[in-house]
């Protein structure tokens, strides 16, 4: 077999040294997808070099750190972690319900946030609740960092708009705090194949502000039906500062199925995604509702 | 490019000098000749491959060896030889590998060491694990004999013997 170069940095400083200009960069960390990438002969292995980013972590990149505005959660961050975050249930409970069901406990102890995005696959758990956060991406060069929004991340189906040898280092989420006698509320729904290791086929975040049917703020984001993460914006407008009724449900539906662009590919159909995308999210709905 | 990458195999030091992209999985079945650790999917996704590595259970199949250096890496073999008999080849089995033989959790066996490994690291956090905590603790592992009642029905028997067994 032949394998791509492999480099292991133990900082920023040294990885910016030893990345070659000549390769294909991968980052490796959990190697929950990559491997499978390799192994199936998607790398183009005498061309690439895969930079092992875990001794940067142990030095210098861990954590999910609570700040004034924002949570910042360290790209290194596995779904395990972030699944047992006691700061994240209080501030994204729709980020930990989607760290819950995204693969098998083997899975979860390895595969992080950062190999989430930077996979770029419409299907990824941790992207539609990103989405519904209106999270950045802090992106690191050489030259320093910048933040984008998530959704800017993705070009198209596994497509990053990230320049080669970048590396997505952090998730910024803005907070959101629950108004008096209100509560945040936010859940993740994906439906696939194997109830343990479902890779979407089908997926929904709903992020919440709610007293019992009333809502005072409302984010909702789509996976796996379209090329990306869909943003589901006027969701908060028929919603913000009313109570959940079956009418503005159907309404919301009719957004919904406005609003997608589901395929046809080896995973499911675009007729059963277009079929099953509502009942998700209102089933979602439903769940933050009645907490 | 090959690099020597040394960690705790089962307690004991380990070396090894292979390209460290090679999955842990292939080093431990062709160079240290572990072959108690099965090779099922080699994609993630069956769990027979599955180790104990710092405590917590991983698909050997994903894992570049290269990550391994200094780690303590826990097969099948290493949970039963902890308590091995002097003169004994196969040593003292694990409460939970007996209880899986008794309750007839073994079938084909190829899923066996994965499901063991996963049941111990769940039992080890808790002795009074709910049902669903269970099922989540064994639903990366693929079994394709039993139908999972008879190895869910050990998990929740090993408990039970390992909480009185404590007290």
């Amino acid at each position: 077999m032949i394998y791509p170069q492999y480099i292991q940095p133990v900082s920023l400083t040294d990885l910016w040294s030893k990345l070659p200009q000549d390769k294909k960069i991968y980052f490796l960390a959990g190697g929950t997808d990559l491997f499978s990438y390799l192994r199936d002969g998607l790398i183009d292995a005498e061309n690439s070099c895969f930079v092992d980013i875990t001794h940067i972590q142990a030095a210098e990149l861990n954590g999910i750190v609570e700040e004034t505005e924002n949570i910042k959660i360290s790209a290194f961050t596995t779904f395990r972690t972030i699944s047992e975050s006691g700061l994240l249930k209080k501030y994204c409970p729709d980020l930990v319900s989607a760290a819950k069901v995204m693969g098998t406990p083997q899975i979860a102890n390895r595969a992080t946030i950062g190999g989430n995005i930077a996979n770029a696959s419409p299907a990824g758990d941790a992207l539609p609740p990103l989405a519904a956060h209106f999270a950045k991406a802090e992106i690191t060069n050489s030259n320093g960092s910048r933040l984008i929004n998530i959704l800017d991340v993705f070009a198209g189906p596994k497509k990053t708009t990230l320049v080669n040898g970048e590396i997505i280092t952090a998730v910024i989420i803005p907070k959101i705090m629950a108004i008096d006698g209100f509560t945040v509320a936010g859940t993740f729904k994906k439906i696939g194949g194997r109830k343990s290791h479902i890779i979407a086929k089908a997926s929904v975040s709903v992020f919440a502000v709610v007293k019992n049917k009333s809502i005072n703020y409302i984010s909702v984001a789509l996976g796996a039906v379209g090329p990306k993460i869909i943003e589901v914006k006027n969701i908060s407008k028929i919603l913000a500062g009313c109570e959940v009724s079956p009418e503005l449900t159907e309404k919301c539906k009719d957004e919904i199925r406005r609003i997608v662009s589901p395929i046809d590919d080896f995973r499911s159909t675009a007729e059963y995604r277009l079929e099953v995308i509502c009942p998700l999210f209102e089933q979602a709905l439903n769940e933050i509702i009645n907490e | 490019m090959e690099k020597k990458i040394s960690f705790i195999l089962n307690g004991e030091k380990a070396m090894v000098s292979c390209n460290p992209l090679k999955t842990l999985l292939n080093v431990l079945r062709d160079n240290l000749n572990h072959i108690e650790v099965k090779a099922g999917c080699e994609q993630g996704e069956c769990g027979s491959c599955t180790v104990i590595i710092d405590g917590k259970i991983v698909n050997s199949c994903i894992f570049p060896v290269g990550q391994a250096e200094g780690k303590n890496i826990i097969t099948i073999a290493g949970i039963s030889k902890k308590e091995a008999t002097k003169g004994s080849p196969v040593g003292k089995l694990h409460p939970i590998q007996k209880i899986f033989i008794e309750e007839g959790a073994v079938q084909c066996g190829f899923c066996t060491p994965g499901m063991i490994l996963a049941a111990k690291v769940l039992l080890d956090r808790t002795l009074t694990p709910t049902d669903d905590e269970i099922r989540t603790a064994i639903s990366g592992n693929l079994c394709r004999c039993t139908g999972y009642s008879k190895i869910f029905s050990a998990v929740k028997k090993a408990a039970i013997f390992l909480r009185h067994r404590k007290l």
